[in-house]
């Protein structure tokens, strides 16, 4: 079978970016020896087995799903003929979980690893980041330390939307930048203690700053990017196309099926457009810039601020506004006179107390929800979508990280060229042959498509792992988010029977669950394909 | 005081016909301005009249706008204020003139009054008490986003106002600040969906995937069969297309410039066609028979039932102007090239100005007919042909077999009927019962209607002119009918097998509450309409219409289900007859399996805003987010 590469060239030294990565260290002490030299067998860690008793000795491939709460981090495993395993790290991060905490999930997986290997380092052979979400990477942040100094990086995959090379993707990512920073000054205003409360979270996917360190989720993005450069195998993946192969692991095809194409790039094609057209993906772009000043000129205002920017945004000039209060003769803010030739009309209209329930005082506020939707949406839109094929019996393994609804439906215009096969394979055509779906966004709603998608999947050995804290989504917004989301975890349960199995769930596993190969310990939840 | 003038009958208000773009293109700058004719009444500044109350307060901005007073001699003396853009006054008359205008063909097409949905007012311990609302109030500069909607929460319309896009090629200035209440088909729109939820409360309560698509494609409607009521944009509209409304015209567009504005390259919607992305050009759509089956999203699917009604109307219309065209081309119906006679375009405008006027009429008559619950399509094309048989039992004009095709060709059926003659369109009559002699049925269901008294009932509706009085007795009416009802016991249980609902003691099907007090099934008589319309035929057409609620509780997969059932009873006054029964009842087991099917669904599909924001309340203003 001839080796896909995709490799791109190193345009900088080894020893520069090494170098340049070792600055980015935040605290020298990491390399004090007590964390170095792991050793095979090491069982001072507090931490669960590497291996969970009962395991099967033979296997295919292992899917360790960590339980560290509302995030991913997930460890496939895949044996190899001649040399120590295959690891492959997909994501490594959490919503409100601390350094320590993430510190010591890291640990184990170097664990896993030595224990395997026998090496000193723990050689990760490929890390994947899906998307720029903090519940996807803060751990690359938050056990820098750790990946530093006791990890080898093999090779390193990334969406093709996280290559700032590119001028329209980094466009898109400006406006989004801009849209967090309007966001962000609505949350520092005076509103967001009341109509603001459920945004401000959902904008913590994205925020770069809390308590729990995990830093800029940018850097960790560029950290990933530094690490690839520096094993000379960074690579920025589309959809479609050929498969990728993993380095010397037999019989395994990966197929890339999302982040979509950006339209954008692809006018002419009548496709695309109707994605366009629908809004499914990026619309966040063609917001434009005039739709967010406005937002952001509307807060400027509220702060009494005279943001003469804002100005232009509204609707008429000074002399029609009419604010109950004004700037007086002396420069302080008083009753405003213009204001009392229409306050017998205000009391008896707006500020009547009989018709209270009519005010309208927040309901503007929905254009930064619908906002925080919309750059959250975009963001697990631009989610790279990894099939793993088992090329002689046809299984498949599907990862779909957070990608939403715009995401799924593009699959149905993607194709592959593979080896042997006179006609190009159609995406949809592994979802048929799933037996492993990591469940996108925890569960939520518009994260797993039903038609064109989970319908799709009629193995009766499918397995669905949910990456989930259920804890920590009900503290979020202000009556909590619906994670899982019942009617899709129903539907779920008639594919997948037993088979479901959320991370945050410690009832021990049905014997169901036990014949399709799921292990489970307090700390991961492995499966296993025979 | 004979020195005392009448009371005029109009008061006339200028405004834009359809929005600002027309006055800046040299083509339609004639015609961008129209004078809108609105039934004298006395308003308060704001306005303030009898049905609305505008209240111009900006929130993002932080200040009020002064409220216009449109009695004031200098603004009296012109019709009202000059258009513009730039005059917060001008607006607040705008959306006054338009709703107005609205809310009066919406009464006209019923011959009653029109109500808003009553507030409810949560009560600890009882259920929610109603209150009479007045006045929709109108804020015409609510938000800063390309958004209107309709808020029943408020019993408020809200408007939104936004910079155009950057986009240069979309024809607007660039970062211009476009206005949604200056859109004759955005408040339009708006304040029929006020209308429709006073009228049908349940409308919005999406039981099935036609439920929220007909409250838009309503709106829709309205407003685009509104146009034909513009006399000076017409005549230029029919000039322009030489007659022919099947091709490009700004008549069956909506809200051209919000569409621009938002960079779509073409007015929001569009009944006949679309602006082609690839060619750049507009291309009339043909109908797809398939199309409704697969398209699920509210607005796209509402435009499949706008689409056929407007089919129907250009059926109509050219049906009505082909003698016109005949004479004009010395009998070949082929007009020579070049202009038309201004003679010719006048006449065929006040043809499609008489067909759009009686396709919305009927239209909105059919609201009457329209089960009160799980609305589909097809059960709205049944109603237009049951309630235009009643009142024009001749059909001249052919106008129901241009809608039975229309709906035919988009693919919109209604369930069980065998053929689709208007025959079997129209809603079944009551039929015989087996069990009893024949015409023992009609003659107890005579006896039944004489002895709940519903005529001395409905002549207590009849010469009350105060809107808060009709309401307030409407009230105590169903409040005697529901215990009539409850008293006639066994005349009941024929009108229980008549409207499919549980109304006696005897075997209630399981899933329908009890009360606790009498031991009987809980229903309730929602409303009572009465309408007399002069039929074509010159006889008086003397009605009443009853709504009876009522709910059932199902489970399945765990899961508890509420679903409401209810059914129309429409009664001829003067013989004493229910002519027919509109139901939707609780035996009807397809029917609630299909309506737990799509819960299930719409759960499964829903957006990511459901899993962050769970309870949002403001159903229009999602809806609304990408479609006004």
């Amino acid at each position: 079978m001839p080796r896909v590469s995709r490799k791109q060239p190193a345009r900088t030294s080894r020893k520069k970016i090494k170098a340049e990565r070792r600055k980015k260290v935040p605290q020298p002490q990491a390399r004090q020896p007590q964390l170095a030299q792991p050793q095979a067998g090491r069982s001072n860690s507090r931490t669960a087995p590497v291996s969970v008793t009962g395991s099967p000795e033979k296997f295919r491939v292992r899917v360790r799903m960590y339980r560290q709460g509302l995030g991913d981090c997930f460890l496939l495993t895949f044996p190899r003929a001649d040399k120590h395993a295959f690891h492959m790290l997909i994501d490594c991060g959490a919503l409100g979980r601390d350094k320590q905490f993430m510190t010591k999930i890291v640990e184990h997986i170097r664990d896993t690893i030595c224990v395997e290997t026998g090496a000193s380092k723990a050689m990760l052979d490929l890390v994947v980041a899906t998307h720029e979400h903090k519940d996807h990477l803060s751990g690359f942040n938050q056990a820098r330390d750790i990946f530093n100094n006791d990890f080898e990086f093999g090779a390193v995959w990334l969406g093709w939307t996280e290559n700032l090379s590119k001028p329209e993707i980094r466009a898109i990512k400006e406006t989004k930048k801009k849209a967090i920073a309007k966001l962000k000054a609505a949350l520092d205003s005076p509103l967001a203690a009341t109509a603001l409360q459920g945004v401000e979270q959902v904008l913590a996917f994205s925020e770069d700053e809390d308590s729990t360190g995990a830093g800029k989720i940018s850097e960790a993005l560029d950290y990933l990017k530094l690490r690839g450069k520096e094993a000379e195998n960074l690579q920025y993946l589309k959809p479609g196309g050929d498969p990728l192969e993993l380095d010397g692991v037999e019989g395994v095809r990966v197929y890339v099926l999302g982040p979509p194409e950006d339209p954008n790039l692809l006018k002419t094609s009548r496709v695309t457009e109707e994605l366009k057209s629908q809004d499914l993906i990026y619309h966040l772009a063609a917001m434009g810039d005039a739709g967010m000043g406005a937002l952001g000129a509307a807060i400027g205002t509220l702060n009494g601020s005279s943001d003469r920017e804002g100005e232009r945004y509204f609707p008429f000039s000074d002399e029609h506004r009419i604010p109950r209060d004004a700037l007086n003769q002396n420069g302080r803010m008083g009753p405003n006179p213009y204001f009392a030739l229409i306050k017998d009309f205000v009391s008896r209209t707006y500020d009547d107390k009989a018709q209270a329930w009519r005010q309208i005082e927040d309901d503007w506020l929905a254009a930064f929800g619908d906002l925080a939707l919309s750059l959250d949406s975009d963001t697990n839109n631009t989610s790279l979508v990894l099939a793993f094929e088992f090329v002689k019996k046809g299984e498949v393994l599907l990862f779909v990280g957070d990608a939403q609804v715009g995401n799924w439906q593009s699959w149905e215009r993607v194709k592959f060229n593979v080896p042997g096969r006179a006609r190009p394979l159609p995406a949809l055509d592994l979802l048929g042959r799933t037996v492993f779906y990591k469940v996108g966004h925890h569960c939520s709603h518009n994260a797993t498509l039903k038609k064109g998608g989970l319908e799709l999947m009629t193995r009766d050995d499918l397995v669905a792992f949910i990456p989930l804290d259920e804890n920590t989504a009900k503290k979020q917004g202000t009556k909590g988010w619906e994670m899982p989301a019942p009617a899709l975890l129903k539907a779920l349960s008639e594919k997948a029977d037993e088979r479901v199995v959320i991370s945050d769930v410690t009832k021990n596993l049905s014997a169901k669950a036990n014949d399709a190969g799921i292990r489970a310990t307090a700390t991961y939840i492995d499966y296993f394909l025979e | 005081m004979a020195s005392q003038p009448p009371a005029p009958t109009y008061r006339l208000l200028r405004g834009y016909a359809f929005d600002p773009t027309l006055a800046t293109q040299l083509e339609t700058a004639l015609v961008s301005e129209i004078t809108y004719k609105i039934p004298w009444e006395e308003v308060a500044p704001g306005p303030i009249g009898e049905y609305v109350e505008v209240v111009d307060y900006d929130p993002p901005s932080g200040c009020f706008y002064a409220p216009v007073n449109l009695n004031d001699d200098r603004v009296l003396a012109q019709n009202g204020l000059a258009p513009s853009e730039g005059n917060p006054q001008f607006h607040q008359q705008m959306v006054y003139a338009v709703a107005m205008t609205t809310i009066n063909r919406f009464e006209r097409a019923l011959g009653r009054k029109a109500f808003w949905t009553d507030q409810q007012t949560p009560q600890t311990g009882a259920p929610p008490k109603d209150e009479f609302v007045p006045r929709l109030r109108i804020y015409p500069h609510a938000l800063r986003m390309a958004n209107a909607y309709y808020s029943r929460r408020k019993g408020a319309l809200l408007f939104g106002y936004f910079p155009a896009t950057d986009d240069r090629t979309s024809g607007q200035f660039p970062g211009g600040m476009v206005f949604t209440c200056l859109s004759h088909d955005v408040v339009a729109h708006e304040t029929t969906h006020a209308l429709l939820d006073g009228f049908h409360e349940y409308f919005l309560e999406p039981t099935n995937p036609d439920v929220l698509a007909f409250h838009e494609a309503f709106a829709d409607m309205v407003a685009l069969f509104q146009h034909f009521t513009f006399p000076e944009v017409l005549r230029h509209q029919i000039a322009k297309t030489r007659g022919d409304l099947r091709t490009e015209n700004l008549l069956a567009q909506l809200a051209a410039q919000v569409g621009h504005a938002r960079g779509t390259h073409g007015a929001l919607r569009d009944a006949i066609g679309k602006y082609d992305e690839a060619s750049k050009k507009w291309i009339r759509l043909t109908p797809d028979p398939t199309e409704l089956e697969r398209t699920m999203k509210v607005h796209e699917r509402g435009a499949i039932l706008v689409a056929a009604v407007f089919d129907a109307f250009l059926s109509i219309y050219h049906d009505r102007s082909r003698d016109l065209l005949r004479l004009a081309s010395g009998g070949s119906g082929v007009l020579p090239q070049g202009e038309l006679h201004p003679d010719l375009s006048n006449r065929l405008a006040l043809e499609a100005a008489k067909s759009a006027g009686h396709v919305l009429n009927m239209c909105i008559r059919a609201l009457d007919y329209c089960p009160p619950v799980d609305l589909t399509f097809g059960e709205y094309l049944r109603a237009l042909i049951t309630a235009d048989m009643d009142l024009v039992p001749d059909d001249q004009h052919r106008y129901r077999v241009a809608f039975i095709e229309a709906f035919r060709r988009r693919g919109i059926y209604p369930r069980d009927v065998r053929t689709l003659s208007e025959d079997s369109l129209r809603w079944a009559r009551p039929g015989e019962d087996p069990t009893l002699a024949p015409g023992q049925m009609e003659k107890m269901l005579k006896t039944f209607i004489s002895n709940i008294n519903l005529r001395q009932q409905v002549d207590r509706l009849r010469y009350l002119t105060s809107r808060q009085d009709i309401w307030r007795e409407s009230r105590f009416i169903q409040a005697d009918l529901h215990g009539a009802i409850r008293n006639q016991v066994l005349k009941a249980q024929i009108l229980q097998r008549l409207t499919g609902l549980a109304l006696t003691n005897y075997s209630p099907p399981p899933g329908v509450k009890i009360s606790s007090t009498s031991g009987a099934p809980v229903f309730y008589v929602k409303s009572i309409r009465e309408a007399r319309r002069l039929r074509a035929d010159g006889r008086v057409l003397n009605q009443v219409f009853i709504t009876l609620l009522q709910s059932q509780i199902l489970e399945r997969n765990g899961q508890t289900y509420s679903i409401r059932c209810g059914s129309v009873l429409v009664i001829d006054l003067d013989d004493e007859r229910v002519t027919f029964c509109i139901r939707k009842g609780l035996r009807d087991e397809e029917r609630l399996l299909r309506t737990i099917k799509f819960e299930e669904d719409r759960s499964l599909t829903a957006s990511l805003a459901s899993t962050y924001f769970v309870g949002m309340q403001e159903p229009f203003a999602a809806l609304h987010s990408t479609g006004v």
